[in-house]
């Protein structure tokens, strides 16, 4: 193998603790947003070590799905973003947005 | 790797030589020439609202992501000597049609960057009306190249050509995927009648309104690079790239091009420019449905007669 | 220590680095781009790990398409507001046990993978480079995964609608009825008008300026 599993599963940690400090600490919601796809990249990123690793291909179709689910996600989380800041208020921070009625 | 970057200089600079003074119609053959010493030595001029990173970086990326682009274009069989052989990386190749696709969605950012990071309305116009139109017609490239690639049965480029070289040239089997290619890589490539980021009618120039000497001059190579590339995937999925009678591969592929090339001078000095909700509308409610009509009929009779 | 490895190391750290500017970046847009970085260095991996097509495929979705529409919302709202105000939440207290916990479980797990414990597919390079193949994918996805992938692409739809449903109307609606008012209004001032002379700064365009 000429990757190293353990090299693979570790950048993926690592990853995957930063979008998680991202999501955690910051308070710009678009930020939060971006963190949270950095989390799925890291993800992705086992399933590939994996799937190369024990030579099935099952690995690279779950990351093809995390992909639609990620556009999908994206589109909406951003369009709910939008109409969240033009009709409600006027602010990219996440901690103002606490109403549960709009 | 600096044998093939080369090469691609040697390319792109002799294309410009004659196109550049054919179509502004003054100088010799040293005009562009003349044109870069003058660029090149200008004052680098940064506006004081930009943004300091991605002001200098937006041409940068736009430059990289086309040069990037041609490097998987075939000029010649395989089994040519290192030089005129596909410079397809690592690994590249078997998804040579994905990898183009993949990279020239990037030169989306250094349009949206140099648009932003300006500081300027026009140029911050400019960025977006060049992402959403980029990014509409980018889907009806990709559609339209996705149905050449089932007919190919392969996304490699070298396969594609390999295809055609025993058969049938692709535009006379999917007229259609090479019209809606036309049309979406003059748009893609910003290009009149699509030149709406940079309508100077009515944006001054768009997005790249702030920048000046070297770093317009990169825009400019950028959008001459990406001319260059289309047409010359053109060449390749459609017209069977390198393969032809008595001339070897790359002679071919460099008159298929030039073609091309004229047929994009030509169009931009014929068409008028379209209004923006237009494009847009063309791009959405005409070529998108019949992109994805001919990909069904494709792949159905792929299916049936496969 | 082999080629792939090196570039892997090379690859991640530029990852890692730009992951970080991802989080700590005061200008959203800079983040983006880090975003973008860190995908390609990702994407390059996936290259390494002998999976091109969805390294290609990464690099479309979401260097071409995810981000882009993360910098066109950026671009639609005012995020200079948002760089002048506090960044980071008073949530140190819980962010510092999370993290310790997280770091010890992942590095345990990471470490305690004994590679030759587990039972790898011996692949030669040939198999290797077949397995991430488009052909070996689009059987796998057409027999095996048919339903889930009728079901993602039902999941896009729905985003889709959701989106257009979300962003669309609203805000582009009521911006219309007050553009069609002030058309009426300046109409009928017109109107009004017709019969004797034009003030010359009453020709001028109605109030709401020209449509985009």
């Amino acid at each position: 193998m000429s990757v190293p599993l353990n090299y693979a599963l570790a950048l993926a940690a690592v990853l995957f603790v930063t979008g998680l400090a991202g999501v955690i600490l910051r308070r710009n919601i678009l930020i939060i947003f971006m963190s949270i796809e950095l989390m799925l990249n890291a993800t992705n990123l086992n399933l590939v070590a994996f799937s190369r690793y024990f030579g099935n291909v099952n690995g690279q179709i779950f990351v093809f799905f995390v992909l639609v689910v990620a556009a999908a996600e994206a589109a909406v989380g951003l369009a709910i973003i939008v109409s969240l800041v033009r009709h409600y208020k006027d602010s990219l921070n996440g901690d103002e947005f606490n109403l549960l009625k709009g | 790797m600096a044998y093939m970057t080369w090469f691609e200089r040697r390319v792109i600079g002799r294309l410009q030589v004659r196109l550049g003074p054919n179509r502004v119609g003054i100088g010799g053959l040293l005009q562009p020439l003349a044109d870069a010493l003058k660029l090149f030595f200008k004052e680098d001029v940064r506006p004081a609202r930009a943004d300091r990173i991605l002001f200098p970086l937006a041409p940068a990326i736009s430059l990289f992501a086309a040069l990037a682009a041609f490097a998987v274009i075939p000029f010649g069989p395989t089994t040519r000597i290192a030089g005129v052989e596909v410079p397809g990386g690592i690994a590249n190749l078997q998804v040579g049609l994905l990898y183009l696709v993949g990279i020239s969605s990037l030169g989306v950012y250094g349009l949206v960057l140099g648009g932003w990071s300006s500081g300027s309305k026009y140029s911050l116009i400019g960025g977006l009306r060049a992402a959403a139109q980029v990014v509409s017609y980018e889907l009806i490239l990709g559609l339209a190249l996705v149905s050449v690639a089932l007919v190919a049965g392969t996304l490699s480029l070298e396969g594609v050509v390999g295809g055609q070289a025993n058969g049938l040239p692709y535009v006379i089997l999917q007229p259609v995927a090479f019209l809606l290619y036309l049309v979406a890589a003059v748009a893609e490539t910003n290009r009149a009648p699509f030149d709406l980021p940079e309508a100077d009618t009515e944006l001054v120039a768009g997005y790249h309104t702030e920048y000046g000497g070297m770093r317009f001059a990169m825009f400019f190579i950028a959008e001459y690079v990406n001319v260059i590339t289309v047409s010359a995937l053109a060449a390749t999925m459609f017209f069977a790239g390198w393969s032809g009678p008595f001339l070897p591969g790359p002679h071919w592929l460099f008159i298929k091009m030039l073609a091309f090339l004229f047929l994009f001078v030509w169009l931009r000095a014929t068409l008028p420019r379209l209004r923006y909700d237009q494009l847009m509308r063309l791009s959405w409610s005409v070529l998108l449905p019949l992109a994805l009509i001919n990909l069904l009929a494709t792949a159905v009779v792929v299916a049936v007669t496969r | 220590m082999n080629a792939p490895t090196a570039v892997f190391i090379v690859l991640a750290a530029v990852a890692v680095v730009s992951s970080l500017n991802v989080i700590l970046r005061r200008n959203p847009v800079h983040s983006a781009i880090f975003l973008a970085l860190t995908i390609l260095c990702l994407a390059g991996e996936f290259v390494l790990l002998n999976a091109e097509f969805i390294a290609a495929t990464e690099v479309i979705v979401y260097a071409g398409a995810i981000i882009v529409l993360f910098l066109f919302t950026m671009m639609l709202l005012d995020i200079r507001g948002g760089m002048r105000t506090r960044q980071f939440q008073n949530q140190f207290g819980l962010a510092a046990p999370i993290a310790v916990l997280l770091v010890a479980l992942l590095g345990a797990a990471v470490g305690a993978i004994n590679i030759s414990g587990l039972p790898a597919a011996a692949l030669s390079t040939l198999q290797a480079a077949q397995l991430g193949s488009v052909q070996n994918l689009g059987q796998e996805l057409y027999s095996n995964f048919l339903l889930p992938f009728e079901l993602a692409s039902l999941v896009l739809t729905v985003g889709l609608i959701g989106a257009i449903g979300l962003a669309g109307h609203g805000a582009e609606d009521r911006e219309e009825q007050v553009r069609i008012e002030e058309a009426l209004e300046f109409d009928t001032k017109v109107r009004a008008k017709e019969g004797g002379h034009l003030e010359p700064e009453e020709e001028l365009v109605p109030a709401g300026g020209h449509h985009a």
